[in-house]
């Protein structure tokens, strides 16, 4: 099957998915009214469910996802390493350093745009540190050292937090959760989102050329550093605005594209917007998953599902490579 | 043709190519030899435009306008194992297209001829990592001619293949110098330099000690002084 056929494929089940999402809740709507709901044309519970928290939430997991996926599959591509991800690479321990930050001081506003701002300055540090020679060993051992130092200042703060209600905040916000999606999340998470992923797409002729060797992309007219830039603003637009809404969700990037790669003959190019489609329909689903599952006293949170479903992936592959 | 003037390389305080001004006629040969370290492939990539150095060279100084003048086929040539062999040749193309753009009419021209004059159309629908050492070469040089470039680098393309393999790989490129390319390729086996080049480049040190006729430049002298052997194949202390 083509790469379009594909595309068109797996778009059109995130659209099902999202679509199905819209039904699952602990109030049980009918096919008419939400489709009613959709438009403002049911009763006010209803359309305040469908348009306020129904629809963020399914809107959000597809952005989020999408995010992430488009990041892994151009971290991938560009590093020539099946192992690289948003996480390994430290964009999301930038982000959640900014997050994390804003809820130490209390200011819930600033949470966002704290985000945001620590995984563009993750991303700025990243090429400050491989400034010398831009290139994929460059960037994955900035990279890696960044979100290290980010992860172990998160720690800190953790550690000084100066209560225990304080703590289980942090602890809980990391785990990654959608549960407070809103309108307002989508609104800023979604152009942002689509910035990040048109950045990324655009870097996509390159890294086919790339997979020839760095030297050799150079000659063919690439620029390595140029290619750098677009891969690491774009996976800090995305990476950020989908950890400020909806905290740190692992191995989503990670094993997304391996998936895709497995099963379509995408090129690295269009790997990106299929990945970046897979994603956003992988966390519809298991966010719906865990809504349908979830007592309201135990709820599930996203990252914790992702993770459980990625590590013995991540796994599976470091084994295969080996 | 190809002009280079006082061309040097550094790395740190290491001066690897020093001072070197030559110039590679259009449709000439150069081979490029010299002991191991004596600066060929930093020359090649300087000139490529991959290592910053001092000096000029008659090349754009524009990245993509330079890219649609030379073709570089590295050292250590890669590609990913699972692309189709046609997908690999293509690269030599798409660069210069957009995200969207489509391989045109010229662009599949290019791919075919340089696909048959490497006799590489029968690996086509292959995986690249199924082929042997010698037959991904074929494919890398391939793709290096599909560019349709009117100057061509290469960096030991025999190194590692094995006798049917070199000579394959030097007639395809002293064909594609007949046919009005200019070549600069560096080579370590002197046999091969000799037999299939139009000019020797000797590099010693970082230094151009030799430009001469193929024939002449692999002289008692000249491998006594450089590569510190004799003609007869014995090493000299």
């Amino acid at each position: 099957m083509s790469t379009r056929r594909w595309l068109f494929l797996v778009g059109s089940f995130c659209v099902a998915a999202g679509l199905m999402s819209l039904f699952i809740g602990s109030t049980w709507i009918a096919v008419p009214d939400v489709l009613k709901g959709l438009t403002g044309r049911a009763s006010g519970p209803v359309n305040t469910i469908i348009q306020d928290i129904r629809l963020p939430r399914a809107l959000l997991a597809a952005l989020v996802g999408a995010g992430l996926g488009a990041s892994g599959a151009t971290l991938q591509g560009f590093t020539r390493n099946p192992l690289a991800a948003p996480g390994l690479l430290g964009f999301s321990a930038c982000a959640a350093l900014g997050a994390v930050l804003a809820l130490y001081f209390n200011v819930p506003a600033l949470i966002m745009p704290a985000a945001i701002g620590f995984a563009l300055l993750g991303a700025l540090a990243m090429t400050m540190f491989s400034r010398r020679k831009p290139g994929a060993s460059g960037l994955v051992l900035a990279g890696i050292g960044i979100g290290a130092l980010a992860t172990a200042i998160t720690g800190l703060i953790m550690n000084l937090a100066p209560n225990p209600w304080a703590l289980s905040e942090l602890v809980y916000w990391l785990m990654g959760s959608l549960k407070n999606a809103d309108r307002v999340d989508v609104l800023i998470a979604g152009p942002l989102t689509l910035a990040g992923c048109i950045l990324l797409f655009l870097s996509g002729p390159a890294l086919r050329v790339l997979g020839l060797g760095e030297d050799t992309a150079q000659s063919l007219g690439i620029s390595v550093g140029r290619t750098q830039w677009l891969i690491v603003l774009g996976c800090a637009l995305c990476i950020g605005s989908g950890v400020a809404v909806a905290g740190a969700i692992g191995f989503v990037g990670l094993f997304v594209p391996h998936i895709l790669r497995f099963l379509t003959e995408a090129d690295e190019a269009w790997l990106i917007p299929l990945s970046a489609l897979g994603g956003a329909s992988f966390l519809v689903v298991i966010d719906s998953l865990i809504r349908a599952t979830s007592g309201p006293g135990t709820p599930l949170y996203l990252g914790i599902v992702t993770s459980l479903i990625g590590v013995p992936f991540f796994l599976w592959l470091a084994w295969r490579q080996s | 043709m190809i002009d280079l003037k006082n061309i040097s390389v550094r790395y740190g305080r290491k001066t690897v190519v020093d001072d070197v001004s030559v110039t590679a006629n259009a449709g000439q040969f150069i081979a490029l030899v010299g002991p191991n370290g004596s600066g060929k492939s930093s020359l090649l990539k300087a000139v490529a435009g991959l290592l910053p150095h001092d000096g000029a060279t008659s090349l754009p100084s524009s990245r993509t306008d330079r890219a649609k003048q030379l073709s570089y086929l590295a050292q250590n040539c890669t590609a990913p194992d699972h692309r189709n062999v046609e997908e690999i040749i293509a690269l030599g193309r798409t660069p210069f297209l957009g995200p969207l753009s489509k391989l045109s009419e010229a662009d599949q021209s290019a791919i075919d001829s340089a696909a048959k004059a490497c006799e590489t159309y029968q690996y086509f629908g292959r995986e690249f990592g199924t082929l042997s050492g010698g037959e991904q070469m074929r494919v890398h040089l391939s793709r290096a001619l599909a560019t349709d470039t009117p100057l061509l680098l290469a960096d030991e393309p025999t190194t590692a293949l094995d006798p049917y393999y070199q000579i394959s790989l030097m007639n395809i490129l002293r064909a594609s110098a007949d046919a009005g390319k200019t070549l600069i390729v560096a080579l370590h086996d002197l046999k091969l330099a000799e037999r299939f080049a139009d000019r020797i480049w000797v590099m010693q040190a970082g230094r151009l000690v030799a430009n001469e006729p193929a024939e002449k430049a692999l002289s008692e002298a000249m491998l006594h002084d450089v590569f510190r052997v004799t003609l007869s194949g014995e090493i000299i202390d």
